[in-house]
């Protein structure tokens, strides 16, 4: 990679100095970014603007209402200007700066005014003007030369990039937000093109790359970069959709800047506002946002959901705080059908969508469903303190709908948690990175992660583990034991029996207490024999006889068996129990084996049986390391004590 | 800065560029220059090496350039004297946070010497305190194995002689094991007249620490009827210190709790030795096998109520349970004494310091010169 865009960069940056004191640091880049887009398409446009005017006067004289293709045919390109000004003759009118600069935004077409817009760049032209910068600003701009014949493309996208990452890097509260570490980002395209690697150098293949919550779209550059540097004749289009408009703007120029098509990024919500509806891609990657809340577009999720499989989230729905699968079916549903090529797709999630949920809940259901449908490949565990905004774990869930044979109905865990390097100087919760070693050897262990998980003499085999689908599922079963009680009128169950609720509706309640009063100490062991010594009480109404029942009643697990009117045993709500069967195994089995033993009278509520699905990954990387054995301590002991008492001897001579 | 003049890691220091390096000439260090900690962990003090030739210092640090006739590394111990000290400590000021200013620093009492003699002093101290040093280092390090030891006779002695294939999950040996209140305990709080209710911070392994307890309401307590301990019952860390057991003594029953497993014995097992089960590494190698969460270890009541443990007659938990104290309270009784030992070798190397320095006590004739 060459270093020009880096000198041009530190140079664009420069300009900012200008705006010392009147701007913070971390609002450099609401003023460099857009200028430096303004002044990239200005360079670009210069060789057919004039024939691009020309046309304008001449479909605006014959009353052409969608002047749209015709222009940007003229010009070449997916966007246009149509304003009589151009970005250095804007200037000639010092006291009118502001002014000509609006107009000249104004000129352009729709895609391209509309990036400027989402930067909020109007703002900053009335800002710089009433600071008197705006001229200063704008002239140092003119000076820079962005023509494409000395600025390719690809060099442009990697001088914005340079922008973008010195503007997040200097502005910590919104470092990272929309940021992935490269390292990271490579790594994940690695990952996801690894197994593909023989067919993308196919000359002249076309493939859809996809990211639904694209940030400034660093996933998707990687992952073009790394197709066309194997093959220099695939054609590669990027889809994105980003939330964040300032974010947007920037992904979209960058698109723009690197003569890609900007109408491929979509702004607004992946959820409520697909940019991309009905299409489907070859690959997929994203970072979404952790445990972002999904309240505002619940409502129209859930509609969503109730059609089932005909939408995006047939499978389940997870918890409202936490929208990390809600981005994953999103996903899926854009996958290629496997008769048509079939997907791949990866995703960085923290560790709440390995477990959580119990079964039956929709996180689980999900996982269910994908793991089900034999669609996640791989997980791929990776070392904390990784991102710039936070410092916990992180994963990426590798799917795809056309495994290689050998791989169906299996899952690979890899865990990458110890491949690290401490960075030299911290970027907000970033300590650790990944350097080129790490991220080949992790790429490599996912690619061969069968043959490393069957051979234990592999050096990464303690790292790599492969399941089948079902293995991460489970039956959790309801055990339930019989309520036993035994009988009393005491001083307490009284106090609970005036307390009950059915009595403080009943009108002869006073009547009822003071009878069961003169009761107290009257026990029985069996129901039969307690309703015989209740007589005295009378006959009374339903609610109020089980308040009394309920009070009298006292679980003994000596006491008589209650039974319903079958004669089939009550369960005991408190001694209820849940255990979770292995998928493949019989629950009855299972009981008799792990239950039994230790409560015999103990059976299995069927009906409340759930299946649940989870990957507890930890769980099966952890390694246990046993303690240092008693003699060994006490050798190191005495052997320490000598020398203290030696050194000892010294200190107090 | 490292406390013993030290430097902490060469490789976490920061870089600037040379131009910045050239606008802070005035506070570059030199090789015999003295370097003292300034702000808020003020009186470090060490001798700049010299592959710090150069080096710049932050705000929190004071550059004490000796004059000629002063030797540097005398500076180092009398700038550690009591007197250096005590005159610090009376003179340290800041609104926020305690910090030394250059004012006081630069009045601080260094006694006068001839030059060799403050080299015969410096020379007797360096190796005086590399000695009490070596030692303390020696001595806490023992402490350290003493720990390792006892942790390793309790596990022995808690489950040794049991196959872990005949462990039973711990739920058939209980009569309970619940939570204490989990959703939003804070709306019960109340600053006074509440019932208590232990938190996570409260519970240490093998003991309660009572000192900071919350209280809530009444209401409160009577709605969480079923997080009220009783005496003998064992509280369990479930978020941080995940795995820590204490159980509840006498004083504190009928209080309530906030976010602990609670096992109730029952009559199976006796509290005091599932209190050193629990504590055992073998219960904490679950814990941590079974923690699970995405920020920090948590550990459920499913997972608790699931833990194989092994299953004795309660007169083998009695046994077992004296058996241990036996074994373990002269470990913590050598760990105790060793810590008081290291506070009287930081006395007397203190001491030693002051004395040297203020000539109290003849260095040429005193050992550590050869």
């Amino acid at each position: 990679m060459s270093t020009d865009h880096q000198k041009l960069a530190n140079f664009i940056w420069s300009v900012a100095d200008l705006l010392r004191g009147d701007y913070k640091q971390s609002e450099y880049g609401r003023v460099i970014l857009p200028l430096t887009v303004l002044r990239r398409l200005d360079w670009v446009l210069e060789p057919t603007k004039d024939a691009v005017l020309a046309r304008y006067e001449q479909l605006k004289a014959a009353g052409v209402q969608n002047m749209d293709p015709v222009l940007r045919k003229t010009a070449g390109l997916t966007f246009y200007n149509t304003s009589q000004l151009n970005f250095r003759n804007l200037l000639a009118d010092q006291d009118h700066v502001a002014t000509n600069l609006r107009s000249y935004i104004g000129g352009f077409s729709p895609g391209a005014v509309d990036v400027l817009d989402k930067y909020g760049f109007d703002a900053q032209i009335t800002r710089l003007d009433e600071a008197g910068l705006l001229y200063q600003v704008v002239s140092k701009f003119v000076e820079i030369d962005l023509r494409p014949d000395v600025v390719s493309n690809h060099q442009m996208g990697y001088l914005f990039e340079e922008l973008v990452r010195k503007f997040s890097e200097i502005s910590n509260e919104t470092a990272g937000e929309h940021f992935t570490p490269r390292e990271v980002i490579k790594l994940m395209v690695n990952l996801l093109l690894a197994p593909d690697e023989r067919d993308l150098v196919t000359p002249g293949i076309v493939r859809k790359i996809y990211d639904p919550a694209c940030g400034t779209g660093g996933m998707l550059s990687e992952a073009q970069d790394h197709i066309e540097k194997h093959n220099a004749h695939a054609t590669i289009e990027v889809y994105g959709q980003e939330l964040n408009g300032e974010t947007y703007a920037i992904c979209r120029s960058d698109m723009m800047m690197k003569g890609g098509d900007p109408n491929k990024i979509a702004y607004g919500n992946s959820f409520s506002q697909d940019g991309h509806d009905g299409e489907r891609f070859d690959y997929m990657l994203a970072n979404p946002p952790f445990g972002v809340e999904w309240k505002k577009v619940e409502k129209f999720i859930k509609d969503e959901a109730a059609r089932g499989h005909a939408g995006r989230f047939g499978a389940g729905l997870p918890r409202i705080n936490d929208g990390s699968f809600l981005f994953l079916q999103h996903m899926i549903s854009k996958m290629k059908r496997p008769e048509d090529g079939g997907s791949r797709l990866a995703i960085v999630f923290n560790g709440s969508p390995l477990f959580t949920g119990a079964a039956g809940s929709g996180e689980s259901e999900i996982r269910r469903w994908i793991l089900e449908n034999d669609m996640l490949e791989g997980i791929v565990a990776l070392p904390d303190q990784l991102f710039y905004n936070t410092g916990i774990s992180t994963y990426f869930w590798i799917l795809t709908n056309r495994k290689a044979p050998e791989r169906r109905k299996k899952v690979v865990l890899l865990d990458g948690r110890d491949y690290w390097v401490k960075m030299r100087k911290s970027l907000g919760d970033k300590r650790k990175m990944l350097n080129a070693d790490h991220i080949a050897s992790l790429t490599k262990a996912y690619v061969d992660a069968l043959a490393i998980a069957e051979g234990p003499a592999h050096e990464q085999h303690g790292k790599v583990k492969d399941f089948r689908t079902t293995d991460f599922g489970y039956q959790r079963i309801t055990v339930e034991r019989p309520l036993r009680l035994r009988f009393e009128i005491t001083e307490e169950t009284l106090a609970l029996l005036a307390e009950a609720k059915p009595l403080l509706r009943y009108a002869d309640s006073e009547a009822l207490l003071s009878t069961a009063k003169t009761l107290t100490g009257t026990a029985a062991s069996t129901r039969s024999e307690f309703a015989m010594k209740l007589a005295a009480l009378g006959k009374l109404p339903a609610p109020a006889e089980k308040a009394v029942w309920d009070a009298f009643s006292i679980s003994d697990p000596e006491g008589e068996i209650q039974t319903d009117r079958k004669g089939n045993p009550l369960p005991d709500a408190d001694l209820r129990d849940n255990e979770n069967v292995p998928l493949n195994e019989d629950i009855h089995d299972y009981l008799k084996r792990e239950v039994l033993p230790h409560v015999p009278d103990a059976w299995i509520d069927e009906p409340k049986t759930k299946i649940g699905f989870e990957i507890p990954f930890t769980r099966h990387f952890y390694v246990y390391e046993p303690p240092r054995p008693l003699s060994e301590i006490d050798t190191e002991i005495k052997d320490l004590e000598a020398k203290i008492q030696h050194l000892l001897g010294e200190v107090t001579k | 800065m490292t406390p013993n003049g030290g430097l902490k890691d060469p490789s976490a220091l920061l870089r600037t560029d040379p131009a910045i390096a050239r606008a802070y000439r005035r506070s570059a260090v030199m090789p015999t220059d003295v370097v003292v900690s300034i702000g808020p962990s003020f009186g470090k003090v060490m001798v700049v090496p010299k592959d710090l030739q150069g080096a710049n210092l932050t705000q929190g640090t004071a550059r004490v350039a000796p004059a000629h006739g002063v030797h540097p590394r005398f500076l180092y111990w009398a700038l550690q004297s009591t007197q250096a000290r005590q005159h610090w400590e009376i003179s340290v000021g800041g609104a926020t946070f305690k910090a030394l200013n250059l004012e006081p620093l630069s009045m601080t009492p260094i006694p006068v010497a001839p030059t060799d003699e403050q080299r015969r002093i410096a020379d007797f101290l360096d190796a005086e305190t590399r000695l009490i040093d070596t030692v303390r280092a020696g001595r806490q390090r023992m402490i350290e194995l003493l720990a390792l030891k006892r942790d390793r006779l309790v596990d022995e002695l808690v489950s040794g002689g049991q196959d872990a294939s005949a462990f039973v999950p711990l739920k058939y040996l209980v009569s309970s094991v619940s939570v204490g209140i989990v959703i939003t305990p804070a709306a019960w709080y109340v600053e006074a007249g509440g019932v208590p209710a232990l938190r996570g911070l409260n519970v240490k392994q093998g003991r309660i620490d009572a000192s900071d307890l919350v209280q809530i309401s009444h209401e409160g307590h009577l709605l969480h009827r079923k997080s009220r301990l009783a005496a003998g019952d064992l509280v369990v860390v479930r978020t941080g210190q995940a795995g820590a057991a204490a159980v509840v003594p006498a004083e504190l029953d009928g209080v309530n709790c906030i976010d602990l497993v609670i096992v109730r014995p029952g009559t199976a097992l006796i509290p005091k030795f599932a209190e050193y089960l629990l504590n055992s590494s073998y219960a904490k190698r679950r814990v941590s096998e079974f923690s699970v969460g995405s920020i920090q270890a948590h550990f459920n009541v499913a997972a608790m109520k699931e833990m194989p443990v092994p299953r004795y007659p309660v007169a083998e938990q009695k046994r077992r349970v004296s058996a241990i104290e036996e074994a373990v309270q002269p470990i913590e009784k050598a760990i105790s004494q060793m810590r008081e030992q290291d506070q009287l070798l930081a006395e007397r190397r203190q001491a030693l310091i002051t004395a040297a320095v203020t000539g109290q006590i003849d260095v040429t004739t005193a050992r550590g010169l050869d």
